[in-house]
């Protein structure tokens, strides 16, 4: 196994009573990454989700293995769920206690002693911004809150992978960023966070890769640019977007060598967009080009397409039967 | 189309005519009776009345489950929907509070009316066993009848004035045993200062008492029944009982439409409660939880499932003032009971308390729980789902300190006497006590166990479903057992079938705890 892999899933598959839930699924997620994890409902999202968090035995099958840093998560149970934290997609509270007496009994269960417990949940109380809150009832604190009491509870025992089902679902915008601001920090901590999620716009800032799911199998897993650049094999798109309409700056740059298309900019627009070998054609040469042929350069960027779009054409439509 | 009032109403019938269940709880009740027509008949055979021995039981057992009903089955019609924040958008809807009661309630109550009736036919059969005459089967189902319109009634009344089943099911209970404890305490009241020497017996005050409890005796289904099943019963079957208890189901259902909106207008947020347990900078903070134990698992249940210290202090006041009253008792009403004899009644009483709290706590310890979706959390521990199980129950058994405080000093009063006692009876004696205890031991252990069980698997109700399938497998226990006592065997298969059926039950506790923690 690749040691700079957190989750290692080789051909998982599970079945269900009446359909099955995950075909051959593999992929990796990489430490200190943000790892989105998505695919229209009944995927099989929240069923890896569980097998990760042992709370799901996998169904056994030759070839199959899942690793949580190097670990097998039925054979190393126990060592595993030390290692991680997870955030069910439902709030799994006990609303009759206050945030300070739910942080300090989970700090106990997973074994931490007082002086321990106390320094850990001054941190997490901390982090999430919840110290002044911290003798409040749960069942007193709004829903943003109690995601963020949720997210302390994964953190209290300090777990190095965080697994997430829909954290932020429910929560107003305001909350959804603070949340994604918390996420942030934790990477900045040295944490792998594994998130699954349906706000496609918030994944496709925070996480550095992504895996979708349809239908049990994996259409697609590696990085975000990867996913969302507009690229076709060697072939790299950029718009390059001049002050004005410039004719011999776009003849030269059809002359060099490796430019496969230049495409004429829209009436009141000057955006040129450049196809061309990306091994053949350095970014450089293309601006310095632009430049010496005397045009006002405005930007210049890859063409990259949005997530949904990318979500869109590689996910099947219709429910799942 | 069926009209709004009743939308719901026809909902629930068809709904209950679609489950199997509906079926298998019928079919259940017709081989449960014809087993134990089977027991009679084999315990006294053809002599004796079998036939009103045999309808005796029937009609008491249903005297019991519907009393249980109440407190289990009809408390939770209203108050679910609370706990489960659904009441809101059933009020969303186009029906009315009229037609949530009769939807949700009334529903339940066919159904069980319709329990009544599929077992007429086969407790028909007691006519002909002998003993027993029509008009006295009559006469009992009207009386069983009524009683189940009142339970089912009052029991809607406290589920809309109650925010939990708990508390609803705790509201049944209380007003239906006032009434019941109403007649032997008003006839005792009675008759007190009338002992005492204080007044006498004419005075127009023990006359008023005397009435009172006459008039709660004559709506007593127990009583009714009792007098049903007296040889020579020619009375009609609408008797004031009848009539009583569908008046006070009426009354219970129109008070329950009236208190409807001052109860449930409003969605109020159904966090579990924290009675008994204070803050930590309260006034009271000599009460609260403090910090977490070692035993963080065993922490929790004994604060948040048990009542923690508070509780525990009132138990020890509660359990501790009829020991009181026992050991004062005035000399001119026959007390006070012998050192002896107020020894043992601690030791039954507490032992009767003590599995009484035991049962209760067994059927929420997971069920909350599952209740509150918290069994992932758990389930995510390093010590795996099974030792948090064992951890939690090592919660609950601080809770039982009062009753075996009381307990253990109960023991220390008869320890003479049991010990001589001991000494006195020969060998043969003593296996059959040990094997006695060894019995009642693994039958608790067992009953708890299939508390703890049903409660992981029915919403609602674990407890009365555990006692009422417990009664089942005991009266088949005891059909067994009589049917080997001919050749003078003793316990002992009993003993390996009982814990057998309790590992299996314990294993499947774990199994349904993974279970429930993987659906989240």
């Amino acid at each position: 196994m690749d040691t700079d892999n957190v989750i290692d899933i080789q051909n998982l598959s599970h079945r269900y009573k009446t359909h099955q839930a995950l075909g051959s699924v593999t992929f990796c997620v990489q430490r200190q990454s943000i790892h989105g994890f998505v695919g229209p409902n009944g995927a099989g999202k929240t069923t890896t989700l569980k097998i990760l968090a042992t709370l799901l035995k996998p169904q056994s099958r030759g070839g199959q293995s899942v690793q949580v840093f190097g670990k097998d998560i039925v054979r190393e149970c126990k060592a595993v769920r030390r290692k991680i934290g997870f955030m069910p997609d439902h709030f799994s509270m006990y609303r009759q206690m206050t945030v300070l007496e739910y942080l300090d009994f989970f700090g106990a269960a997973y074994g931490l002693g007082i002086a321990e417990r106390d320094k850990t949940i001054d941190d997490v109380l901390a982090l999430t911004d919840m110290a002044g809150r911290k003798d409040d009832l749960i069942s007193g604190l709004s829903r943003g809150m109690q995601q963020r009491v949720s997210l302390a509870r994964v953190l209290v025992h300090d777990p190095d992978l965080l697994l997430l089902d829909e954290p932020a679902s429910g929560l107003d915008p305001r909350a959804r960023i603070e949340l994604m601001e918390i996420l942030e920090e934790l990477r900045r901590l040295g944490k792998t966070i594994f998130i699954s999620s349906h706000i496609l716009s918030e994944l496709a800032t925070l996480c550095d890769h992504v895996t979708i799911l349809d239908r049990g199998e994996v259409k697609y897993t590696g990085t975000m640019r990867g996913l969302i650049a507009n690229a076709d094999g060697a072939a790299a798109i950029y718009h390059l977007t001049l002050a004005a309409e410039h004719p011999p700056a776009s003849d030269a740059l059809a002359r060099l060598p490796g430019m496969q298309r230049v495409t004429p900019p829209l009436p009141n627009e000057a955006r040129y967009t450049l196809t061309f070998d990306r091994a053949q054609l350095p970014l450089n040469t293309i601006l310095l080009t632009a430049l010496t042929a005397g045009a006002q350069v405005v930007s210049f960027a890859e063409d990259v397409k949005h997530l949904n779009q990318a979500f869109m054409d590689l996910t099947e439509p219709g429910v799942r039967t | 189309m069926t009209s709004p009032l009743l939308a719901l109403f026809v909902r629930s019938l068809r709904e209950d005519n679609r489950v199997k269940l509906t079926y298998f709880a019928r079919a259940g009740l017709i081989a449960f009776i014809l087993l134990f027509l089977f027991t009679i008949q084999t315990s006294i055979g053809w002599g004796g009345a079998p036939g009103l021995r045999f309808f005796d039981s029937v009609i008491n057992i249903n005297l019991c489950f519907t009393l249980l009903a109440g407190v289990s089955y009809f408390a939770s019609v209203i108050a679910e929907e609370k706990e489960e924040m659904t009441l809101g958008l059933l009020r969303m809807t186009n029906l009315n509070p009229l037609s949530i009661l009769l939807g949700k309630s009334t529903s339940r109550l066919c159904g069980a009316l319709l329990l009544l009736a599929a077992q007429l036919p086969f407790t028909l059969l007691a006519i002909t066993l002998g003993g027993v005459s029509l008009g006295q089967v009559v006469a009992a189902y009207c009386a069983l009848a009524a009683f189940i319109v009142f339970m089912s009634n009052l029991a809607l009344l406290a589920s809309v004035i109650c925010r939990r089943t708990g508390g609803a099911a705790l509201f049944t209970g209380l007003v239906f045993f006032t009434v019941i404890i109403a007649v032997p305490v008003a006839n005792w009241l009675a008759m007190l200062p009338v002992r005492l020497g204080l007044i006498v017996s004419s005075s127009a005050w023990v006359g008023t008492l005397n009435s009172i409890a006459a008039l709660a005796d004559k709506v007593s289904p127990f009583t009714r029944v009792n007098e049903i099943l007296r040889t020579g019963f020619h009375e009609s079957p609408l008797c004031f009982q009848v009539v009583s208890n569908l008046a006070l189901g009426a009354g219970c259902f129109l008070l329950a439409w009236a208190v409807f909106e001052i109860f449930c207008g409003e969605q109020k947020e159904s966090a579990p409660s924290r009675a008994g347990i204070a803050r930590r900078h309260s006034l009271f903070r000599a009460f609260s939880p403090g910090r977490t134990w070692h035993r963080a698992l065993a922490w929790k249940d004994f604060y948040f499932l048990t009542g923690g210290k508070l509780v525990m202090l009132l138990k020890f006041v509660v359990y501790g003032i009829p020991l009181v009253i026992i050991h004062f008792w005035p000399v001119a009403l026959g007390g006070p009971p012998r050192w002896k004899i107020f020894g043992f009644s601690i030791v039954w009483m507490m032992l009767v308390f003590m599995g009484i709290e035991l049962a209760f706590v067994m059927s929420r310890v997971f069920r909350i729980e599952r209740q509150w979706q918290t069994l992932s959390s758990l389930a995510m521990l390093p010590q795996g789902i099974r030792r948090v199980a064992y951890q939690k129950l090592l919660g609950v058994f601080p809770a039982l300190i009062p009753a075996f405080c009381y307990f253990l000093l109960g023991v220390w009063i008869v320890v003479e006497a049991l010990s001589k006692e001991w000494h006195a009876a020969g060998a043969e004696t003593h296996n059959e006590w040990m094997e006695a205890m060894v019995y009642a031991a693994s039958q608790i252990i067992f009953f708890l166990h299939l508390v703890a069980n049903l409660s992981l698997r029915v919403k609602r109700g674990g407890l009365p479903l555990a006692m009422g399938t417990y009664f089942i497998l005991s009266m088949a226990t005891g059909l067994g057992m009589s049917a080997m006592r001919y050749g003078n065997s003793s316990m002992i298969p009993f003993i390996v079938l009982t814990v057998v059926a309790t590992v299996f039950l314990h294993v499947n506790i774990g199994q349904r705890l993974e279970a429930l923690a993987a659906e989240g």
